[in-house]
């Protein structure tokens, strides 16, 4: 921050209001960027968790998947996504979604005339789903967190290493150049003074 | 196929055996399609066999024989059918189907499930363990069904049940069946 300054009285008493308020405002960026690092480190964990799970249950399906290739019947039928439920949540400003509940279509098979393999994969299906889509709004979460941690640490670092700093040296370089000016005045008027009495005392 | 009488047919005819074994497979596959005179891979085996047996019936045993098929076996008109063994079957059938209907819904009711499920000849397992057993248990009886019947109508459509039992088996793909349940459970469509 490079800017000139007026050297006066006003300028020092703007200075110093606005050093006040960069010092109550960084403890806040702090504790923003505090928080909104634990709740990214959840986030991150929770998308770990997932993708293991994911992983895992697409592993112990390969078991049966081959019956999900039976002629008999169309599988992307089985599942049919019917809604997403989420809210919305702020997090240190961050507004972020929330995963509430999955809604699958009812579907209501024929026991009679359906394989019988139906029921496990028709379950099984619709959990992954789940996992799935959890995975990506919790994706979509991160993306956001940390785009609000980026900006509270840029928030954070700018106030402690630039602005603070300058307008520190700014109101010294201010008191330093009033106090001269002060300290001059005093001199020129002890002199002025000097100068009366030795008049006088010549008369 | 070449030209000949019934009992020719029925000998030329792959020896079927329950098993998923892709070189039994290709043989019968092969072997099917080079007697009709087809090729392709897509065709379906069924149909090629049903189209060379044909020509060794009657017009009425080959109706019989073209409409008879394993989805639909379990119905009153196979039931009250005048052969003995597509009345057999289509009871058996019906029965089975009934007793799997009330084990899977005392299975999705848990608290009758226990009960239920004493009654079933499946054991609890994967999907496709259980989808096996089932193939298996028709299978069966059909083998038992089967004894006195050998150039015959009857084994005609024995053959052909087999058949269309074993194309299901084969038909269970753990490739193929995978790359569906990626397609189902990645896409997620939500907003």
């Amino acid at each position: 921050m490079d800017r000139k300054i007026l050297m006066n009285k006003n300028t020092l008493a703007a200075l110093k209001l606005e050093l006040k308020e960069y010092n109550s405002a960084l403890p806040v960026f702090e504790m923003k960027e505090q928080q909104l690092k634990q709740v990214v480190q959840a986030v991150e964990e929770s998308i770990l968790r997932l993708r293991q799970e994911i992983k895992q249950v697409a592993m112990e399906t390969k078991k049966w998947a081959a019956v999900l290739a039976d002629r008999e019947v169309d599988p992307s039928n089985l599942v049919e996504l019917e809604q997403v439920i989420t809210k919305p949540r702020e997090i240190a400003g961050a507004r972020i979604t929330e995963f509430v509940e999955i809604k699958f279509g009812d579907k209501d098979f024929d026991l009679f005339l359906t394989p019988l393999w139906v029921d496990t994969a028709t379950d099984m299906l619709a959990d992954q789903k789940t996992r799935q889509i959890m995975l990506d709004l919790e994706r979509k979460k991160l993306d956001v967190l940390q785009e609000e941690l980026y900006e509270a640490r840029r928030m954070k670092n700018a106030l402690k290493e630039v602005f603070i700093p300058e307008t520190i040296e700014n109101i010294r370089k201010i008191e330093i150049y009033l106090g001269d000016v002060e300290r001059l005045a005093i001199g020129c008027a002890k002199l002025v003074k000097k100068k009366k009495t030795e008049k006088k005392m010549t008369v | 196929m070449i030209a000949g009488n019934l009992e020719y047919l029925i000998n030329s005819l792959p020896d079927l055996a329950f098993r998923h074994d892709k070189e039994v497979q290709e043989r019968v596959e092969y072997l099917l399609q080079t007697y009709a005179g087809h090729q392709s891979e897509q065709d379906d085996l069924v149909s090629f066999f049903v189209g060379e047996a044909i020509k060794f019936l009657s017009d009425r045993e080959a109706e019989q024989l073209q409409i008879i098929n394993l989805q639909s076996i379990h119905e009153s008109r196979f039931q009250d059918s005048r052969i003995r063994l597509v009345r057999e079957y289509a009871e058996f059938i019906y029965a089975f189907k009934g007793s799997l209907a009330t084990y899977r819904m005392a299975r999705r009711d848990s608290t009758t499930q226990h009960s239920s499920a004493k009654h079933t000849p499946i054991k609890q397992g994967t999907p496709l363990e259980e989808e096996v057993q089932v193939l298996q248990i028709q299978w069966e009886k059909l083998e038992e069904l089967a004894s006195g019947h050998h150039y015959d109508l009857e084994a005609l459509i024995i053959y052909k049940l087999h058949l269309e039992i074993l194309q299901r088996y084969w038909s269970f793909d753990e490739g193929k069946g995978m790359d569906i349940f990626k397609s189902i459970t990645e896409k997620t469509e939500h907003g």
